[in-house]
């Protein structure tokens, strides 16, 4: 129990102490043994006493100085208080790492209704900066920690208001440039139509600090490029690019890619023939065309020869509804030949299925991939149309049976006799995701029992023998005992060879709720067990869970 | 399965594939090769432990669950797991959209708990998530990050700041006095 004496000045009150405790705040030091919980504890139960003493004085004088004990006291407590928070057993270097996730991608459009705002809040970071006020150590942290600033994106919306919040804009751009120290930059700047001038201070800004660009995401018109001229010659630690091409008209602007030479990830939106006599490949380890339209797909398949047997190539299709076939006919690839090791190609929005299927035919029949290792297809609407005797031919043109470990048909639509013909080419293959669409089943009992290695264990008889991963989205059409057997057989050891440490993983997706099922009481007991003893990885991805 | 050790000297029996999502772990692992050896983790506790690697809802009927996200695009998301397991900078963006059931619960833990558990992930290097869903709004407020004053009431931290600082500070933002 502490006992106050009422006349005699409280040592919380003494500056020198009061200092020293805000010394330690202020320097995220630990406090001394002294200062624990039960000293607290003490604080606390006087400030308390304050409390009741002041309610039973009626002397006004006494009543002010009491009072102004007890705000004192209550500061020094919530000082202490605040020295023991668990919030300060974080080292400075943790706290870094959790003001980085601060920090936000785009610009928070519900923030307020005047979009230049908005921008603007982005490019200053505003979340990181509500974090440094919060007390003086995270400021000197958040304000002094160049890697936080590393990122400097401006969005058009930011230079979209009056004059004087263009300035703002460029201002905070300096102030963002300044706090970023000596660090790499991640440079990121997106367009509006229309403001391409006043672009002008805000990329030569940016420009100037080329040398320190790590990766550019640049989405302006090509027009805009002019800002950027001091660029050239001053691009050495540039590793990722991204930058919208546009259409012709602007091929002068992009004779800085001359010298983006370090380059290894580039992304191309739009009409990419400008850009590829200037373009390094030969080094790039990923290469994304986006966006391309039917009649330019040739160029971006042509550009393929270039690139290294190192490089993962995404091709981007976009395919306009009011596409006829005759148009999609008559692409004109060139025949091409790439060492490249992964190949994806996407096509965005909806489309006729005759136009996919003449593009994707037309792309086959063009390419010859001698040392691909993954292959995969995305659609984000409709699956694509699959047209068989063209990947036949690329297939064998290429010897996919030698190298080809992973195949993704997810977004294809495949008959059952199509890839049971694939799959007797391929049998280096390792991973294989697979969907059904509607109206036939894809994943069935008759595919699963020709997956499955047969009881002698000869691999002669199954197809894909070095299967290690099998994805399926399927309406569950099967019987779940063959689906068993399909696991149990790649599940099995070899005779004679000691047990795989690497366990077999199969996927399970379930597309629709309507279609929920179970799955098998016994068949899911058995499942469980294989994946208790390490031989299996199972995934069942669907929500709610379909086991029982 | 993987046999830990505590700083308190329980034991605990866990996922290979679990554990692994700590880089230390799985270094360790690494180097000592298939063992029944225990893995000594003299910096974390039983009680951290059991929240670090506690699954998201209840024991698992087989292994793993997880939500289907679309059927028009094949992006799935992984199944879920203590958000301070995750990993990926792709299912961090994914994840910071909504606050899971696991996040809820996870939250309601004390602060001496949670920056417990921080602790240990940090030692364990595993991707920390959750603290970004204290200091930012997410689902709560919808207009940005929390107030300075939120923050400092939800960490018991005081304002230190001088009357110069305080002044530095509101020309840092007088940009946003545009509003």
């Amino acid at each position: 129990m502490s006992v106050i004496d009422w006349n005699r000045q409280d040592n919380f009150l003494d500056p020198t102490l009061r200092t020293h405790i805000r010394d330690l705040l202020r320097s995220h030091s630990r406090p001394s043994q002294d200062l624990g919980i039960s000293a607290l504890s003490t604080l606390a139960e006087k400030l308390g006493k304050y409390g009741d003493k002041i309610a039973q004085i009626n002397d006004l004088d006494e009543l002010s100085r009491l009072e102004s004990c007890r705000s004192a006291l209550e500061a020094f407590y919530l000082d202490c208080r605040s020295l023991l928070a668990p919030v300060r057993r974080l080292p400075i270097e943790l706290l870094i790492h959790i003001f980085q996730f601060c920090r936000s991608a785009e610009p928070n459009f519900r923030r307020s209704s005047d979009s230049a705002v908005c921008g603007i809040a982005h490019l200053a970071q505003e979340s990181l900066l509500r974090v440094a006020h919060v007390c003086h150590m995270w400021h000197e942290t958040v304000i002094g920690t160049p890697s936080l600033w590393s990122t400097v994106s401006l969005h058009a919306s930011a230079l979209s208001g009056t004059p004087q919040q263009c300035e703002t804009t460029v201002k905070l751009l300096e102030a963002v440039l300044r706090r970023s120290g000596s660090m790499p930059l991640n440079v990121e700047s997106y367009p509006f139509d229309g403001y391409g001038k006043r672009f002008q201070p805000a990329l030569e800004l940016i420009a100037r600090h080329s040398a320190r660009w790590k990766t550019a995401r640049i989405m302006n018109s090509p027009f805009d490029f002019q800002y950027l001229s001091s660029i050239q010659h001053n691009l050495a630690l540039l590793t990722t690019l991204e930058l919208y091409i546009g259409g012709s008209g602007a091929e002068h602007q992009l004779d800085f890619l001359a010298f983006v030479q370090n380059v290894q990830n580039l992304t191309v939106h739009g009409s990419i023939q400008f850009a590829i006599p200037r373009l390094p490949l030969e080094g790039l380890v990923t290469y994304r065309c986006v966006d391309s339209r039917p009649g330019t797909i040739r160029w971006a398949i042509a550009s393929m020869s270039r690139l290294s047997h190192l490089c993962a190539v995404g091709i981007g299709i976009e395919i306009p509804c009011w596409d006829d076939e005759n148009y999609s006919s008559a692409l004109g690839i060139p025949q091409t030949t790439s060492n490249i090791g992964s190949f994806s190609l996407h096509v965005h929005k909806f489309f006729r299925t005759a136009s996919s299927l003449q593009i994707l035919a037309q792309t086959f029949a063009a390419l010859s991939l001698p040392s691909l290792r993954l292959l995969s297809f995305r659609a984000d609407f409709n699956p694509l149309a699959w047209p068989h005797s063209e990947f036949m031919a690329l297939s064998s043109r290429s010897s996919f049976h030698n190298h080809l470990q992973s195949l993704d048909l997810f977004r294809v639509h495949i008959t059952e006799l199509q890839l049971i013909d694939c799959l007797s080419t391929l049998p280096a293959l390792e991973n294989l995701s697979i969907a059904d669409h509607f109206p036939k089943p894809l994943v069935t009992d008759s595919l699963l029992t020709a997956l499955t290695r047969s009881a002698d264990n000869s691999t002669l008889t199954c197809l894909i023998p070095g299967l290690r991963m099998l994805d399926c989205i399927s309406e569950l059409r099967f019987d779940d005992n063959v689906y068993l057997g399909f696991l149990l057989s790649r599940c099995a050891s070899e005779s004679d060879s000691p047990p795989d440490p690497v366990p077999f993983v199969s996927r399970l997706r379930c597309p629709r709720a309507h279609i929920w099922r179970t799955i098998n009481s016994n068949v899911a007991a058995q499942i469980k067990g294989m994946c208790a003893g390490g031989v299996l990885k199972f995934e069942w991805l669907k929500y709610p869970s379909l086991v029982s | 399965m993987v046999l830990l050790v505590t700083s308190d000297n329980e034991q605990f029996q866990t996922e290979k594939d679990i554990v692994e999502r700590s880089v230390l772990i799985k270094n360790m692992l690494e180097d000592v090769g298939e063992s029944d050896q225990p893995i000594p983790l003299p910096n974390v506790s039983s009680s951290v432990l059991k929240k670090v690697t506690q699954p998201s809802t209840g024991p698992t009927e087989i292994d793993v669950r997880g939500r289907y996200l679309s059927t028009a695009s094949t992006t799935v998301e992984s199944p879920s797991r203590p958000p301070i397991l995750e990993q990926s900078q792709d299912e961090t963006r994914k994840r910071t959209t909504d606050i899971s059931e696991w996040d809820q619960k996870f939250i309601t833990v004390d602060q001496e708990m949670l920056f417990e558990i921080i602790l240990a992930a940090n030692y364990l290097d595993i991707k920390s998530l959750l603290c970004r869903r204290w200091l930012q709004d997410g689902s709560q407020h919808d207009q940005g990050a929390r107030p300075p004053e939120e923050i400092r009431k939800l960490f018991n931290i005081v304002n230190d700041f001088t009357p110069e600082e305080e002044a530095q500070i509101k020309k840092e933002n007088e940009w946003a006095e545009d509003r």
